[in-house]
């Protein structure tokens, strides 16, 4: 008996150590944690400001840790449930919906006055509003997708859908792997784009989804057309296909993110980019816009508050939130970064704010996902042919019923 | 067991007989403590959830609802398509990892040249990771440039959409899986044959019996004990594969590809209905559970044990 006895001591005293170890004094040296989805080499330059804020401020330390986009949402809410994970989380926008439904997250004016957001593009700022509050320090907006035309094929940009097809029909050749225009035709990311061009738009004002309607057949006949009528395209062309035909000269004419315009530059393409064109009886392509950001754990202790207020001050500064807009192509929130030479120069933040305005900022409420699970399925098999447009969205306006139904837990 | 403690008992005085009969479970106990940690109580954790109606906007602050999810899991139908599916899915994919395995396996028995290298190049699937190879198998499945419908297109076949036909996924998810478990089963059942005494073949072979009744009679029971187990193990790790499907399938969109777990991972994950997902899990451990104790008393594996 007294072996089980000291034994459970032992075992007491080990948990009872391992819990104490995570509340270490931080009265002296602050931690700040940051969750985030950052690319690989917007980390380095976040990493390049971080050591520039440390020696600046020698009692706070930075420490970053990289999660893909799903993880971060998935173990951001583990660890919150158990009341703990990071004080901070950077990610994109559509984060925000899902994170305040969950109560997961606190106002960012929690920490930062109303002055200092006075510093900030509103319509980017109001990307991460919800309730009437702010949720999220943007640091960029942008990660629209855009037409990219390799100038050495195609001297102007196409401006109509007809004018493309004139220019592009030309390099098509796929039989011996020549395009004049590629995409990823089953992505609904790149599908709503010619949604937004017959004026669709996903939801009402009452968050009810509204995609059985005239704008949705129309762009799932555009989209079949692309292959079948305008015979452009390829079947099952993927996100990594395009990108690599662009890169090695083999397609005139991708549609893709703001993210990668900078690695198409490095590729040694003659690069142009352009907003879509306007499609047969539509307006010019409209895809979604959001912005990327801060977001604040409900868990941050109170201690912390000026050191994060300090890492606000330094990271969004007009000047490190230029260095790290320009990685990326994304424009800068900070209003005095976008009068900055090295911004106002620079040929990619002119094609992204020459683009931006031939964009839907993306609905952030956590209902998005059904719309995004309802379209794919019906866009393949309108794409394949195994549906008609109509009933197609017929049945994706019921899928997404579902699923937002599914999602409150109705 | 028990003769091992009897003998303790005899040699030790009476009093003593309580510490005694606790030491085996002493010794068990750091690693009963670990166990019950690490799946008891994540077990537990699951088994109250499925009582509950935690969501997204219920996160912190579930309520308690009986059994509700699973009267509404039974309403909501999918389950039914979802759950014929995965028995498809885990019948075939086993089959063939069986099957398949068990004949590569007596071919690697036997005197073979270069059979060191073949059997590398056989094991091959499982030491890559399983992602790479199934996105490697979703490059071959694509339409224009895959592998796949390159050599199909060169032998004369109409190339297949295996992407886009939510059918044709789910075979390819298949094919990918068979190639995936084959090497598991090949090493279980080659294990099993090293194992079987020579000369019962050579007493077989001068009772004039032929390679099927060899095969029949000797091979195929003497492996009994070490593929049963195998099976069991594949039949649930199949049942619960959730990468292949949707690496092949480009994530939970189209529900005519999906099996049991890949819906609980949407619940769970894309749609946050954590209290419905966890109803969802235990529904599927109990078929788990019940195939897993009918089969063993069929073929009788675990009588030694007791």
């Amino acid at each position: 008996m007294k072996k089980i006895i000291s034994l459970s001591l032992v075992l007491v005293l080990i948990f009872s150590l391992t819990a104490c170890s995570k509340k270490a004094p931080v009265n002296q040296n602050i931690e700040l944690t940051i969750w985030e989805q950052m690319p690989n080499d917007s980390g380095q330059n976040f990493d390049e400001i971080a050591a520039k804020f440390m020696e600046a401020n020698p009692n706070i330390t930075v420490t970053r840790t990289h999660y893909e986009t799903e993880q971060l949402r998935t173990n951001f809410q583990s660890a919150a449930l158990a009341g703990e994970g990071p004080d901070l989380v950077y990610g994109p926008s559509d984060n925000v919906g899902i994170f305040t439904a969950s109560t997961l997250i606190q106002p960012i004016t929690n920490v930062v006055s109303e002055d200092f957001l006075k510093k900030f593009a509103p319509n980017a700022l109001s990307d991460g509003k919800v309730d009437g509050e702010y949720w999220e320090l943007p640091d960029v907006v942008g990660n629209q997708i855009a037409m990219l035309y390799n100038k050495d094929m195609i001297k102007e940009a196409p401006k109509t859908w007809n004018d493309l097809v004139k220019v592009a029909s030309k390099y098509q050749d796929p039989a011996n792997g020549k395009y004049g225009f590629l995409y990823n035709e089953k992505e609904p990311f790149w599908f709503v784009a010619w949604f937004g061009a017959y004026g669709g738009q996903v939801f009402d004002e009452k968050r009810n989804p509204m995609l059985d309607s005239d704008a949705m057949v129309k762009a799932l006949q555009f989209t079949s057309d692309i292959r079948s009528k305008y015979k452009l395209g390829e079947v099952d062309m993927n996100y990594d296909m395009a990108d690599a035909m662009f890169k090695d000269g083999n397609a005139a004419i991708i549609l893709n993110g703001a993210w990668s315009w900078s690695s198409y530059k490095d590729a040694g393409i003659n690069l142009g980019i352009a907003p879509l064109p306007t499609v047969p009886g539509g307006t010019n392509g409209m895809p979604f816009s959001s912005t990327k950001g801060y977001m604040i754990s409900k868990f941050m202790p109170e201690e912390k508050k000026e050191a994060l207020n300090k890492f606000f001050e330094f990271f969004l500064s007009s000047e490190n939130d230029a260095k790290i807009a320009l990685q990326k192509a994304e424009a800068p929130t900070n209003l005095k970064a976008r009068e900055l030479d090295s911004v106002k120069n620079d040929e990619l933040q002119k094609s992204s704010l020459a683009t931006i305005d031939y964009t839907t900022p993306m609905p952030i409420i956590p209902e998005m996902r059904a719309i995004w699970d309802a379209i794919r399925p019906e866009l393949e098999a309108v794409i394949s042919g195994d549906t008609t447009p109509k009933d197609a969205a017929k049945e994706m306006q019921k899928k997404a019923i579902d699923g937002i139904n599914t999602i409150k837990g109705e | 067991m028990s003769t091992l403690i009897g003998k303790f008992k005899t040699k030790r005085k009476p009093s003593s007989q309580l510490i005694n009969k606790s030491t085996p479970y002493l010794y068990m106990m750091p690693a009963m403590i670990i166990m019950l940690g690490m799946v008891l109580y994540p077990f537990m954790y699951g088994v109250w959830l499925s009582f509950t109606n935690m969501s997204l906007t219920k996160f912190f602050n579930p309520d308690f609802i009986g059994l509700r999810n699973y009267i509404r899991l039974f309403q909501d139908g999918v389950i039914f398509s979802t759950f014929n599916r995965t028995i498809i899915w885990t019948f075939v994919n086993v089959f063939f990892h069986v099957s398949i395995g068990l004949f590569l396996a007596i071919l690697l028995n036997r005197k073979l040249p270069g059979k060191s290298i073949l059997r590398v190049l056989l094991i091959i699937p499982w030491a890559v990771p399983q992602y790479i190879s199934a996105l490697t198998w979703k490059s071959m499945f694509n339409y224009s440039y895959g592998a796949i419908n390159i050599a199909l297109k060169t032998l004369g076949f109409t190339p297949i959409n295996w992407l886009s036909d939510p059918t044709m996924t789910f075979v390819g998810a298949i094919i990918t899986n068979i190639w995936l478990g084959v090497p598991f089963m090949m090493m279980i059942a080659l294990g099993g044959l090293q194992s079987i005494d020579a000369s019962l073949y050579e007493a077989a072979e001068i009772d004039g019996a032929s390679n099927f009744q060899k095969f029949k009679n000797i091979t195929l029971p003497l492996l009994k004990p070490v593929m049963t187990p195998a099976i069991i193990l594949g039949t649930v790790w199949t049942f619960n594969q959730i990468n292949v499907i949707i690496l092949i399938a480009g994530g939970f969109g189209n529900e005519k590809t999906q099996i049991l777990v890949t819906e609980v991972y949407r619940l769970a994950f894309n749609f946050y209905r954590y209290g419905y997902a966890a109803a969802y899990s235990v529904v599927i451990f109990l078929m788990l559970l019940v195939f897993s104790l009918f089969y063993v008393r069929k073929t009788g594996i675990m009588k030694e044990v007791d």
